[in-house]
């Protein structure tokens, strides 16, 4: 099971991750697309494993949920190609360095909008020659976004809209970029991918009855976010992950430590605009600003 | 033996092992054990039943009792998962004449449980605890301090309260005058009036420790003038001026303290008695590095220090040099949003490595580390022998960790540090490998309790791990990519194991792949993975998943019937068949 070439693991210990992958993989071989699907979004080109790009998307907000579900290889090679750059096995985490990690910033609510825009439904012949355009998967917020056709120079500029959020760099952990970033890497995208109608395949049909609506909240599991497939037998063999989605749970703090944590932020902030007229005496260490540091307020001041 | 010899030696014997084995010599010694037994500990409220305990114990005087597992405490189970304490109350209340101290840990306490309690065992009860407990009012503890007026320890640390009013504390201070331990810290509780407290220990003489909520501490002043008994004190706030608190003078024994939100500029109200303080809590405390450094090294005498990793290695080094008698140390992951994190506020292999050399009797260490090497390791398991809690965790977010995997440290540590009863270590995939894994196995021979997260790299290391750890009888697991099928395996052949956590897990929705653990008296759980729609720090809206979720235990009393939706019984005879569930 260490080995990531092993064949011989069967299907029934798949994630449902992995089965949403092979039912899309399956589909895609089989020439299907399906144009506003939860799960993603494709054209019908054939799949062209060289020119792929691989967009690991970030990922914003508070350190609770998988950002990259695990990518399993599948038996279908161009599918598992394409998925190699986010596969989540430690080796392929250098990888996701272009778009690392910013702690702290929390826009989630941008993220349906971004992947289920309704303008992004609006039919576009899918007739380009694969040299100029090829499809790009976006591996973001547990969802894979699929765009055929996808042209060279708008996937460099998505990548440098995504890159252009994250200053650090975390391999372990998961991307995300500030929601302006993201607003505008969203818009970019939907108005300028091209676009298929909405599938009619026999693999997905649960997708394609459940439209999202922009700005859905996502509540059910036959939504996005790595549906619930487990039950649905998948025709294809697949093989388990290399690293379990779960890897990449968020280390949790302590409730008491949140709660604590919460109330430094409210009072530093509180705090903070009364610090420079504070009539602090000239005893113990003055009250002054903390030039560098305003944010922490009572308890800053550089030694002594 | 004779039964009047039995009879002298019996109360002799404290230890619940030694306790455990006297019972099994013989069915007289069963009855002796179960006549004389005093306190119990049961770790899971679901493994047996209260008619059972009475059955057993019927002269029992202390039970802890312990409701949701560990992880609720990091807010991972839904509240309302269960550990309802109402059945073990109306036992207690009916049968249990005996009982003087009972503790509930992590269970849903009602007011109504309360009533009865202090209506029935009133009069005896010498301790009540009610720690990480949930669902009552202040209105429940009215009737808790009305009744037990022999209360000496009233303990409500980290609990979720209904506050109505402070008419509970008030009649606290009016009825008791024996009360030697109260406890409201880390509660929302904001209606509490400082007078009561002033009348309590103007009352109760005996009052050795305080740990309250968010009070001014210039109100406190009388209180602190009054309870000269006082040697425990925490919580408080800091509203005005800092020079203002030069007024504040703690009474002449207090020696475990913990000022929340103690800044630079208060701090010097502590040097006075720093000398003999024993107990340092600056979890809560506003302290940078540097206050840190200067604090610890005017407190030699220092035995427990709970504070966050903003102590940095400098922090950890003047704690190595000036504190040797350090018994017990636990350093919490402090702020790491973007802007708002601590300057130097890391803890890397350079202070554990100083802690190793300096304090040599440390038993409990508990670590948020943002860097590690082996040789650290190496060092805690050369020099810290009496260490008997280990617990480290690796923080997510530094890219570049100095030296992974660290196979090679945790098998020093493990071999080096032979009294380890209790073992957490919670690392990043590559951080553990699965050779490291089997280490871990070998050598944690008397390792009872262990949390691994994001450890080893295939199901090979688990199977490998199951081989040993002939102690270990509650196994916690976060991130790990193992299968629902090795976890199963590994169940089975860990021998003393009765209690399984795991988040995050690899494996079939409908937990298939755990039939392989299915048999008699193993209750297993799923908390099947969800999505939820919550809000962030700032008030926005996201979207959150939570992965799957196993609980797995021994138990006498059957599957419970009190569980919410969030939960699923594994019931083997539909999981065999093949359908669907969700």
């Amino acid at each position: 099971m260490a080995s990531s070439s092993e064949k011989s693991m069967k299907l029934t210990e798949k994630s449902s991750f992995s089965q949403t992958c092979s039912l899309l993989s399956q589909y895609l071989k089989e020439g299907g697309s399906f144009g506003d699907l939860s799960l993603g979004i494709t054209c019908n080109i054939p799949p062209n494993g060289a020119s792929e790009m691989h967009v690991p998307m970030p990922r914003m907000s508070t350190p609770t949920m998988n950002l990259f579900p695990t990518i399993e290889k599948s038996g279908d090679a161009a599918f598992a190609a394409r998925n190699t750059g986010a596969a989540l096995s430690s080796r392929n985490l250098e990888s996701m360095n272009l778009f690392p990690q910013q702690a702290g910033f929390a826009f989630k609510k941008d993220t349906p909008t971004m992947v289920f825009d309704s303008s992004l439904n609006k039919p576009v012949s899918a007739q380009v020659e694969p040299q100029q355009a090829a499809q790009m998967t976006i591996f973001y917020n547990g969802q894979v976004i699929v765009f055929n056709d996808f042209p060279a120079e708008k996937a460099k500029e998505v990548m440098l809209l995504a890159s252009m959020g994250s200053s650090n760099n975390h391999t372990t952990t998961f991307p995300s970029v500030p929601a302006k970033t993201h607003n505008a890497f969203a818009s970019n995208l939907a108005a300028k991918s091209p676009m298929e109608p909405p599938p009619t395949g026999p693999v997905a049909p649960s997708f394609a009855k459940n439209p999202i609506e922009p700005n859905s909240s996502m509540p059910s599991s036959s939504k996005n976010i790595i549906p619930n497939f487990g039950n649905n037998p998948v025709p294809e063999q697949v093989q388990p992950p290399q690293r379990s989605v779960t890897c990449d749970l968020p280390i949790a703090r302590r409730n008491s430590l949140h709660r604590f944590l919460e109330k430094r932020k409210d009072r530093i902030v509180a705090r903070a605009p009364y610090l420079p007229s504070s009539p602090s005496s000239s005893s113990a260490a003055p009250n002054k600003p903390a030039d560098s540091k305003p944010w922490l307020g009572l308890a800053a001041q550089s030694a002594q | 033996m004779s039964d009047t010899v039995l009879g002298c030696v019996m109360p002799f014997i404290d230890d619940s092992k030694d306790r455990d084995a006297v019972s099994l010599v013989c069915r007289r010694w069963y009855e002796l054990d179960a006549l004389t037994r005093k306190h119990i500990t049961i770790a899971l409220c679901y493994t047996t039943t209260p008619e059972r305990l009475r059955r057993r114990f019927r002269h029992l005087e202390s039970l802890k009792l312990k409701g949701k597992p560990r992880a609720a405490m990091f807010n991972l189970i839904p509240e309302d998962w269960g550990g309802y304490v109402t059945p073990w109350v109306n036992e207690i209340a009916e049968n249990f004449n005996c009982l003087k101290s009972l503790h509930f840990r992590r269970m849903i306490v009602r007011d109504s449980d309360l009533e009865v309690l202090a209506r029935t065992r009133g009069k005896n009860l010498l301790i009540l605890k009610l720690d990480k407990c949930s669902g009552f009012s202040t209105d429940g503890l009215l009737h808790v301090s009305r009744s037990c007026r022999q209360l000496k320890t009233f303990f409500l640390e980290e609990s979720t309260i209904v506050e109505r009013d402070g008419d509970w504390l008030h009649e606290l201070a009016e009825n008791n005058t024996v009360l030697e331990a109260l406890n409201f810290y880390l509660n929302e509780l904001s209606m509490v009036n400082v007078e009561d407290l002033e009348l309590i220990a103007r009352n109760c003489r005996s009052l050795v420790s305080v740990k309250i909520n968010d009070c001014e501490l210039l109100d406190l002043v009388n209180f602190f003038q009054t309870a000269t008994a006082l040697e425990e004190f925490c919580g408080g706030i800091f509203n005005n001026p800092p020079e203002e608190y030069s007024a504040v003078s703690f009474p002449p024994k207090l020696c475990r303290l913990g000022l929340s939100f103690m800044g630079k500029n208060e701090m010097g109200i502590v040097f006075p008695f720093a000398a003999i303080l024993k107990k340092l809590d600056l979890l809560y405390a506003f302290l940078d590095t540097e206050d840190h450094c200067l604090l610890i090294q005017k407190c030699p005498n220092l035995e427990i220090l709970e504070t966050r990793n903003v102590i940095g290695d400098r922090g950890l080094e003047v704690l190595a040099r000036n504190c040797t008698k350090l018994k017990r140390l636990r350093i919490e992951r402090g702020e790491d949003d973007q802007g708002m994190e601590d300057e130097e506020g890391l803890v890397s292999q350079r202070g554990l490595i100083a802690l190793a050399q300096g304090c040599l009797e440390l038993e409990y260490m508990a670590v948020y580390v943002s860097d590690i090497t082996n040789v650290s390791l190496e060092y805690i398991g050369t020099h810290l022998k009496n260490l008997c809690d280990f617990r480290l965790v690796l923080l997510d977010r530094e890219e570049k960790v100095a030296d992974l995997p660290l196979d090679n440290g945790v098998r020093a540590l493990l071999r080096g540090c032979e009294k380890l009863r209790r073992f957490a270590f919670y690392v990043r995939p590559g951080g553990l490998t699965d050779v490291g894994l089997g280490y871990v196995g070998q050598y944690s021979l008397n390792v009872r309790w262990m949390l691994l997260g994001c450890v080893g790299d295939s199901d090979a290391g688990l199977l490998e791990f199951s081989k040993g750890c002939p102690s270990l009888q509650k196994l916690e697991m976060r991130g790990c990519i193992f299968s629902d099928h090795a976890l199963s395996v590994a169940v089975n052949r860990l021998t003393s194991l009765r209690y399984l956590w795991v988040q995050g897990y690899r494996g079939s929705q409908d937990g298939r792949g755990l039939l392989g653990m299915v048999r008699p008296f193993w209750n297993i759980e799923l908390i099947p993975s969800r999505v939820d729609n919550e809000m962030n720090q700032n008030g926005e809206p996201i979207v959150v998943e939570h992965p799957a979720h196993v609980l797995a235990y021994y138990s006498l009393a059957g599957q419970r019937s009190d569980f919410p939706e969030t939960v699923r019984l594994l019931d083997p005879d539909t999981l065999r068949t093949p359908t669907t569930a969700t």
